[in-house]
Parts: C-alpha cells; structure tokens; sequence
C-alpha cells in the first residue's frame, strides 16, 4: 500500500537549505499501523505531506495505493484520508455540510455524498451535532469531524500527522480506537507522533526518524529490545550521547540492520 | 468543472454566513450610491444658498484712475464696495474677497490708444472670491464697452455699435441629458470601487485567508486538483464581485428616480434609458472577472490575510487613479483608450450613459478586459501551484 524509497526534501531559503528529510525508506501494508516516531523538527511532518502530495519530494519517491506521488498525485490524493494540525474545517459549515463537501470533492454525487455522510457521522457519535457548525464544536468534536472527513472517500490508506495532538486523555483514546478500527477495516494506516506510549499501543511497525533521516525500524517490541521499553531504545538512538552514532544509528543490532537497509535503498533511490 | 463548481458553492456559502461580507456585498452598494447622491446635493444645496446669501467684499485699488469702474462694480448684486483701499493680502486675510487694481494714468492711456491693464486679485481656493472673480470679470466687460462707448461716441462714431455684436449661448443637451452626462461620470469610478472592495474581500479570505485559519492543506489534500480548487474561488470571488456591482446599479437606479436627488446633478429628471442600466449591467461582468483574477493572484501571494489586505488596497488604489482618470479629465476616446483595463470599460460606461453608441469601443474594452482577466488567473494559477509560494511563513 505504501512504498517509500530514499524521500528526501530539501527546503531553500535565501541564507540556507536544510534537509528536512533524507532518503527515507518504509513501507506499509494494508491491515496495519506504521507508525514514524521522532522529536518535533525530526521530519515527521515532511514526510507524511509529501506522501499526501502535498510537497514534492527533491528526491526518491513513493508509491501510495499503487501510485506514484510524483507522476500521479491526483490518484493518489483519491486514494488517502489525510489528517494533521494543518487540515483545520471551516468553522462556519456544519459538521454535515462539512463532510458533505469534502465526500462531492472526493468525485461523489451529492446524494452519495449525503449517505455516506450520514453513515460516519453516526460512527463517530456525531449526529447529534451534525447541524451545529464546526466552529462551536469542542477540540474533540473538532477532530472526530476531520477523521470522519479522512475517510469520506472510504480510502484504503490514511495518513494521520499527530492526530491526538491537543486532545485530552479520553479524546485520545477515541482516536485511538478509531485507528485501530480502520486497521481491523484492512486499511494502511501511516501515523506520526512523538509519543512514546501511542506507538508502542498503536503501531505494528514503528520508524524512528530523527534529523530526517530513519534510524530504526521494526515491530515496537522489538525495537525495544535490550532497552526495556520503547522509551529508553528512542533515547538510545537519539539521545546527546549518541551524537557521533545517531547518523546510522547504529547502536543496537537493529539500527545496525536498518541502517544498512537505508543506505542500500538510498543509493537506489532516483535522483531528481 | 464539476469540482470547481463545489468549491464555489462552499465558498459562496461561508460567504453569506458572514455579516461583515454580507454587508460589503449587499448593504454597502446598495446604500452608497443614494448616500453619495443625496450628500452631494444636500452639501451643493447648501453651499449654492450660502453663496448666494454671502454678500461679496471688493476693494478698489487707484479708483481715481478709473472713475468710471466704480458706478459699475457698484451695481453687481450682493456685492459691496469697501470704501478703503486694501491690497490683495487683504483678500488672505479675509477681509476682502477681491482687489481690483487700477494703475496710473489708466483710462487716460487707453483714450490714447495706450494698452491699460487692470488687474483682478482674487483666492483660487476659496469659493467666494472665485465667485467674485467671476462677477468683477463680467463687470470689466461692460466697464470696457462703457470706455469703447463713450470713445466712439468722441469720435464721432455711433456708440451703439458696441452693443450690436452679442454673443448667446444655447445648451442643446436636454435637462435630462446633462444629468445623466454628470452621473456618467461618478457611476463607472464608483462601480469599479465597489466592485473592487467586494473581490478583494472574498479573493483574500479565500487565499491568504485559507493559509491563516490553516484550512488550505484541509483541501490540498482532498481529490480536487489546485486548477480546480483555483477556479472554484475564483468563481466565487467573481460572483461576490459581479453581486456587489448589481447592487451598486440597483442603488443609483432606484436613487435617480427619486426627483430631489437628481437635483444634485441637473436641473430636471435624470433619464437613463432601460437598454443603457442593461449594458451597464453587462459591463460589470468584465470588470469583476479582471479584478477577481488579479486580487486572488495577490492573496495567493500574500502569506496572510492582513498582508493580502495591504496589497489589495495599493491596487485598488491603482484601480481608483485609472477610474478617476475616466471622470476628472476630458480623454479622447480613441481606440487605445478602450484597450486600456478599467479605464477602457469606465469610459465606455460613460459614453453609454451620455447615450453615445459605442457597440464597437463597448466590445474592444470588453474584450481587452476579459484578455488581462486571462492573465492573471494564469498568474494565480501559478502562484497557488508554487509550494514555495503557499507555505511561505
């Protein structure tokens, strides 16, 4: 479902570039949770927007559904469900309205558009507000809205950046619940966070990137192997330190293994 | 299409969910051109009754020189001669409205055949010494034909001949005619404002606003591809702007029936055939379809909604001076004029009003227009596919 090989995303200003991420290589498959773990700045962000076409890689590329991001942006977009701090609602629509519309963007009539509205708006115990705007909603509500819009199109992937950020214990818990429900769907579910207890309960297969570049890869147990948890491998790998080893990180047998993979894959990958 | 269609419609939907819109759309054109009207001849009113209650303040300076001049000031109505002799600071003071001097020796050079000058000292920005002006001006003529008079009749001429050669002018334009020339002349500049303000608005909050309130991504991402999402503001913002200018024409139309406010403008009704309030109509779809395409442009540029708003408003500003240009100066309307945007649908606006036909310029300032349109969706379309430009911080 999704096939990522050596992304990288180079970002210029007039004074420098910074390389936001750096030939990263993963892949995921229908029925699971992948989730890329790392610190704010890490990559995270630039990686799931570049997979959602949202910006275009500076090199590599990836496959969504079948699809290549580069050559073919427009399928891939009819192809995911996308979430992140940055894919606010309209706060004047209603919680209808919303889906409504982003279901007719998607290539649905409007009376499928409604029906199928209908249908999540139940799933997600909104029908209660489904004529109340968006912007009287709380924080929670707000985010149960968006991922109903994720799945308007009933997409086979969803790539959700953070997607409990700012939710309180329960809300997270709900969203929690809704990504392992769209797991058990049979879809491939690309999340990103920085938390450590989140990818250890949610994810099948876990990336840690830090400074762009992925440093481990593997089943959240396994990676914490040696470590204890998945807290303390993190700190391994990225931690002060580390410094002179977080490029490869190649302080376990795994980031060794992984490392070797990347760098493989990375000379692989086809320049731009 | 169908896309761009649904982006539009959502758009157009968040826009009457909100008053300040709604009121910028709706309100405001429909209420600007009676307000505008209505002052305009309430403050001309007034200032005609001021003017013509004010009594006007001359001195003459070297009356000596001129015995006859001052029986003939004397008699101008509402005029009063100020027996000391002030000089043209007088007038700066404000203790006089106009000094008319005299030099030496003045009548008795010009029963010589010698050139005399005298000269009439009057304030420029100051309404009733303009008007004194005028009346010292008419009054000198009768003073010199007075001199030319009683020379010819020295002479042994026929004095009379002085008054044989009259000059009458005759205003052919009707009562109605005049006014709808003078309203041409305020409607396409006022139209082109309002116009301008309604896109800006919707063109910004659709763009730049998007980025600020971080719902852009939200539509990045969905199936629609940037052209179609593009387009669907645009269409948006053109039926904002195109509403905005309906209700501007539905304002001036229903205020120029109203017989008082055409005062403001003419002595009689206003006549504006229905074939010309059409046309006018038709025109607006141009002028809104180039300024929507131009401000989207500048909020897809602007990182956010407050410099978006500076732009808009350095452009409108150029918008204003182009539209101004149609209404304070005499252009010739030639074929280069109607090629120019704004300016080439203003004048042809104006000409319609004044009942010229100008099917041809009409078309030629249509066509120009809608062609400069084009372009400037280019450049937004290339500025909203430009990640550099999009997620600018």
């Amino acid at each position: 479902m999704i096939q990522v090989l050596g992304l990288t995303k180079v970002f210029h200003d007039s004074k420098s570039q910074v390389r936001a991420v750096d030939g990263v290589v993963f892949n995921g498959q229908g029925g699971q949770v992948i989730g890329l773990l790392g610190l704010n700045g890490a990559g995270k962000t630039t990686t799931l927007r570049m997979l959602a076409t949202v910006l275009k890689p500076t090199s590599g590329t990836a496959s969504v559904a079948g699809h290549d991001i580069i050559s073919a942006p427009d399928q891939v977009r009819r192809q995911i469900g996308f979430l992140s701090g940055d894919t606010r609602l309209y706060d004047r629509l209603t919680a209808r309205e919303v889906l409504v519309y982003f279901g007719q963007l998607a290539g649905l009539d409007a009376p499928e558009a409604r029906r199928k509205a209908g249908l999540l708006l139940g799933r997600f115990g909104l029908d209660e507000v489904a004529g109340r705007r968006v912007g009287r909603l709380s924080t929670g509500l707000k985010q149960r809205v968006n991922l109903a819009r994720a799945l308007i199109c009933d997409p086979p992937v969803l790539i959700l950046d953070e997607p409990t950020a700012g939710l309180d214990v329960l809300g997270a818990r709900e969203v929690g619940r809704m990504i392992i429900e769209a797991r058990d769907e049979g879809r491939c579910v690309l999340l990103s966070t920085h938390l450590m207890h989140e990818a250890e309960k949610l994810c099948d297969e876990v990336s840690i990137i830090h400074r762009g570049r992925i440093l481990a890869q593997g089943p959240p147990a396994a990676l914490a192997q040696g470590h204890g948890d998945l807290e303390e491998a993190f700190a391994a790998l990225v931690g002060p330190e580390n410094q002179g080893e977080e490029e490869t990180g190649t302080r376990t047998p795994l980031g060794r293994a992984a490392a070797r993979s990347v760098d493989e894959a990375s000379a692989a990958a086809p320049a731009r | 299409m169908h896309r761009s269609l649904t982006v539009a419609r959502k758009e157009l939907l968040d826009t009457v969910r909100d008053s300040r819109t709604l009121l910028l759309t709706f309100v405001l054109p429909l209420a600007l051109y009676p307000i505008t009207i209505l002052t305009i001849g309430l403050v001309g009113e007034a200032n005609r009754a001021r003017e013509a209650s004010a009594s006007l303040r001359v001195a003459i300076v070297g009356s000596e020189q001129a015995p006859a001049l001052a029986p003939v000031v004397a008699e101008i109505k509402q005029m009063t001669l100020v027996p000391v002799e002030l000089g043209p600071a007088a007038i700066r003071d404000r203790l006089v409205d106009a000094v008319l001097v005299v030099p030496e020796r003045h009548e008795a050079a010009i029963l010589s055949g010698a050139p005399s000058t005298i000269t009439v000292y009057y304030d420029q920005t100051d309404a009733l010494s303009r008007r004194a002006r005028g009346q010292l001006e008419t009054a000198l003529g009768r003073y010199r034909e007075h001199l030319l008079r009683d020379q010819l009749d020295r002479l042994g001429g026929d004095g009379r001949l002085v008054d044989a050669a009259r000059i009458e002018v005759q205003n052919v334009a009707s009562a109605g005619q005049m006014g709808a020339y003078i309203v041409g002349a305020l409607v396409p500049y006022l139209l082109v404002i309002l116009i301008a303000s309604a896109a800006s608005h919707t063109a910004i909050d659709t763009t730049a606003g998007e980025k600020e309130r971080s719902t852009l991504e939200t539509i990045l991402v969905s199936a629609a591809s940037r052209n179609e999402l593009l387009f669907g503001k645009f269409l948006a913002t053109f039926v904002t702007a195109s509403a905005a200018g309906a209700m501007g024409l539905l304002g001036l139309t229903l205020t120029i029936a109203i017989p008082s406010s055409a005062s403001a403008f003419a002595e009689g009704p206003i006549l504006l055939p229905a074939w010309s309030i059409v046309v006018l109509l038709f025109m607006i779809l141009p002028v809104a379809a180039l300024l929507s395409a131009l401000l989207l442009a500048f909020g897809c540029f602007a990182r956010s909604t407050r410099e978006g708003q500076t732009f808009a408003s350095y452009f409108i500003m150029l918008v204003a001076v182009l539209a101004v240009l149609s209404v304070t100066s005499e252009i010739k309307p030639t074929t280069g004029v109607f090629l120019i945007p704004i300016l080439g649908t203003t004048q042809a606006q104006r000409q319609i009003l004044a009942g010229a036909h100008v099917h041809g310029e009409v078309l030629l300032a249509i066509t120009s227009t809608l062609l400069v349109a084009g372009m400037g969706l280019l450049i937004a379309q290339r500025l909203f596919a430009s990640e550099r430009v999009m997620f600018r911080q």
